[in-house]
């Protein structure tokens, strides 16, 4: 299973990576329609930890998926070459189960297109992951 | 959908005596003259705001506004600028700061934002997506600039917020505004300007984007763009040491202040040093929005008297003028010291400017104890800058006497300390030294702003043509000057020189944009209708200087150890570069070639004698 995996003692909160993602899915710079998320901490005491300060939040392509499981339509399913979950546009009717489900609220919902989304791995080669100036994230293959 | 592409299209007015707002468009005139950032407000504070205005009265506008780049994956497009009449200087201002506000108030669907007017009571502006709403602040009067913005985030999810602190209401004439946990628009009393117009915040949020004509060739860009920041040599440092790493290449030159820019040495202020600044207190490395350089610094003090602060920096400024100025040289009081500038919301750098100045007086025996409140206001007295700064901060004792910055303490105190009231028009000297940097002399004079270093930084450029000489610094700064116009107008950080160039900056304003811009021909025209401002406020060749001490007291000792700054020799060669006559004033031949002809009919009609 392929998935993104995030360092948050080294991400040090630009956001690149939710401009980039919207831009490369929506076609434009919009963090609220990215499909990862950038948690900023700076309110931070003496007990803070490096990793609890600038915390990525990204999709963990589960396995088993919650957002598949309780799919109505079946409409998030398990892509053969990224082996990422997608989801299929023309049979998603945007109901938002699976964003209610979806246990770290990755799943957006567009209201607009009656659809759900979600991280589909830009296909294989990330771009979150290829414009992150920390290195910060990375995919993996476990 | 805006006349140009990567506008909102956008500018909320928000007038506070009457209590409207409206939005007003972003002509294409506008957007293909000026850009954007310091460009508009050039403009519009020209057009709008009469000369003789009181800086701190109903009929002085603040400008809040962002570029067309502003809210893209465009490298270092963190920022934004706010632009008034500077109630410390009497002539225009502007200061940028980063972090994510200028992103955010891009995606509540506006490009700026002017308030004018005067509120009866405490008002915080609300924009979200397209919208604005005048907003009672009762309850945030009096919070601190971080309580302030902690307050408005639980109140409005997701929102951004531009604030002011005590400081700001009181009208301390170097207050500033803050955004996201510290980061300030610092200079020149913007946060004064909000102030006096009893407008504590302006809190912007939505879910609007921002697009580019081509998709494929602006991922191109930025591709190209990314990738020549990865591979400048010097990121790793920057990044390590963030804007301190100056504060050892100063003090070996001699050039950070000590001790009120005595020139003198200080012991200890190895102290001072990056390394020492990491191990004590920095926590995180923090980038502002869109910005894959974080020279942004997460500090907490861990041990000590001020342990548990926490803080973003010190950086370099604040380091030389709370720090080695005041000849403090334990990073944990300096960075004790910034917070609560942070928290009152005032300039770390004109508060370490006026302090320095009140030392030495205090120190020469023309301010006692008995003027001070009590504070034994030696240099080198971590607890006397701190109670300075607590004083400054409330405008409380000695700290209203200090609140004008050392100009105005000068005038009151007398007894020759004007001599060593280290500012230009009014305004503190940044942690350079003219006389060991002379350039940076000429920036001091000639800023539109009074001694604002961020008009044309020339540390770089000066170390490869030696620091005292006269020669080809006009050159320079007429040179940096002008491209800080187009950073400003953009809006893009400074460091974004780490990768790319004015070439590359102006690729990629095109590629955003779709549209040509005559970029040699607009920052210079900024820069001369900034002066046009100045000179209707009847500011001139005179007012274009440096203190005594900077131009007749020799430095005591270090590499420049004898100079003085040739102040004259560089104005007499610099005002032709900008086509300006010999007082300062710009020619009728430079107007028209900057399309600025209306000015002409409009000076000549206030009296204002142009030379052809």
């Amino acid at each position: 299973m392929a998935r993104l995996v995030a360092n948050p003692v080294v991400c040090s909160g630009c956001k690149i990576c939710e401009l980039i993602c919207s831009f490369w899915h929506e076609g434009e710079f919009n963090p609220s329609m990215a499909r990862i998320r950038i948690e900023i901490n700076r309110s931070i005491g003496p007990d803070t930890l490096p990793d609890q300060i600038d915390v990525p939040h990204v999709c963990e392509q589960c396995d088993p998926a919650p957002c598949a499981q309780i799919c109505p339509e079946d409409a998030i399913v398990r892509d053969s070459k990224t082996k990422g979950l997608l989801v299929k546009d023309d049979e998603c009717v945007g109901c938002g189960l699976c964003v209610e489900e979806c246990p770290f609220d990755m799943i957006l919902l567009n209201e607009e297109k009656e659809t759900v989304q979600k991280c589909d791995l830009c296909g294989g080669g990330p771009l979150c992951v290829s414009f992150c100036p920390r290195d910060a994230l990375s995919l993996e293959d476990d | 959908m805006a006349v140009v592409n990567g506008y909102c299209g956008k500018i909320l007015r928000a007038n506070l005596t009457k209590k409207t707002t409206r939005v007003v468009p972003v002509t294409r005139e506008m957007a293909l003259e000026y850009i954007g950032g310091r460009g508009f407000a050039s403009r519009m504070m020209y057009d709008e705001l009469k000369p003789g205005a009181d800086p701190l009265g109903p009929d002085n506008n603040i400008y809040v506004l962002t570029g067309p780049i502003n809210g893209t994956a465009v490298p270092f497009s963190s920022r934004y600028v706010v632009a008034t009449k500077s109630p410390l200087t009497g002539t225009y201002t502007r200061s940028l700061s980063g972090g994510e506000f200028s992103a955010r108030l891009k995606y509540a669907g506006f490009d700026g934002i002017v308030v004018e007017g005067k509120a009866d009571k405490p008002v915080y502006l609300c924009l979200e997506n397209g919208s604005a709403e005048i907003r009672d602040a009762d309850n945030l009067w009096g919070k601190t600039t971080w309580d302030t913005e902690e307050t408005l985030r639980k109140d409005l999810r997701g929102s951004k917020s531009l604030t002011i602190g005590p400081a700001g209401e009181q009208q301390v004439l170097f207050a500033s505004v803050f955004n996201d946990w510290g980061r300030s628009a610092g200079g020149g009393g913007t946060g004064a300007v909000l102030g006096a117009k009893r407008l504590k915040a302006i809190v912007v949020s939505g879910q609007q984007g921002v697009s580019v004509p081509n998709k494929e060739t602006f991922l191109e860009l930025l591709r190209e763009s990314y990738a020549a920041v990865k591979s400048h040599p010097g990121v790793p440092e920057r990044v390590w040491k963030g804007t301190t790493m100056t504060v050892e290449t100063t003090n070996k030159l001699g050039i950070i202040p000590v001790r009120n820019f005595s020139g003198e040495k200080l012991e200890g202020a190895e102290n001072l040093y990056s390394e020492i600044f990491r191990e004590k207190l920095v926590l995180h490395d923090e980038s502002c929005f869109s910005c894959p350089l974080p020279c942004g610094k997460l500090s907490l003090v861990k041990t000590g008297p001020y342990a548990g602060t926490v803080l973003q920096g010190p950086q370099f400024e604040t380091i030389g003028l709370l720090g080695t100025n005041c000849g403090i040289i334990n990073i944990e009081t300096v960075a004790r010291a910034n917070s609560l500038c942070n928290l009152y919301g005032i300039d770390t750098i004109e508060t370490g400017n006026v302090i320095g100045f009140a030392m030495e007086c205090f120190e020469k025996g023309i301010l006692t104890k008995g003027d001070t409140g009590g504070i034994d206001l030696r240099f080198g007295n971590d607890d006397a800058l701190i109670e300075a700064i607590e004083a400054i901060g409330q405008k409380k004792g000695v700290g209203a006497l200090l609140s004008g910055g050392a100009e105005r303490a000068a005038h009151v105190i007398g007894q020759d300390s004007i001599r060593f009231a280290m500012s230009t028009k009014g305004k503190g000297f940044a942690a350079y030294d003219p006389r060991a940097l002379v350039g940076m002399g000429l920036i001091y004079a000639t800023a539109p702003t009074g001694a604002n270093h961020s008009t044309g930084p020339t540390l770089g450029g000066e170390k490869g043509l030696g620091l005292t000489t006269n020669k080809e610094k006009p050159e320079l700064v007429y040179k940096n000057q002008n491209s800080y116009c187009l950073l400003d107008s953009l809006v893009i950080c400074s460091f974004s020189r780490y990768g790319l160039d004015d070439s590359s900056r102006l690729k990629i304003l095109e590629a955003v944009t779709g549209e040509h811009y005559e970029a040699d021909l607009i920052t210079r025209r900024i820069f001369s209708l900034e002066r046009l401002f100045n000179v209707r406020e009847g500011f001139g060749r005179s007012d274009d200087s440096l203190p005594w001490r900077s131009l007749h007291e020799p430095l005591p000792e270090g590499p420049s150890k004898g100079n003085t700054v040739r102040l004259e020799e560089l104005l007499d060669r610099y005002y032709p570069l900008r086509k300006w006559d010999r007082n300062g004033i710009p020619t009728i031949a430079c107007l028209k070639e900057l399309d600025l002809e209306d000015e002409i009919e409009n000076l000549s009609q206030m009296g204002i004698e142009l030379s052809p």
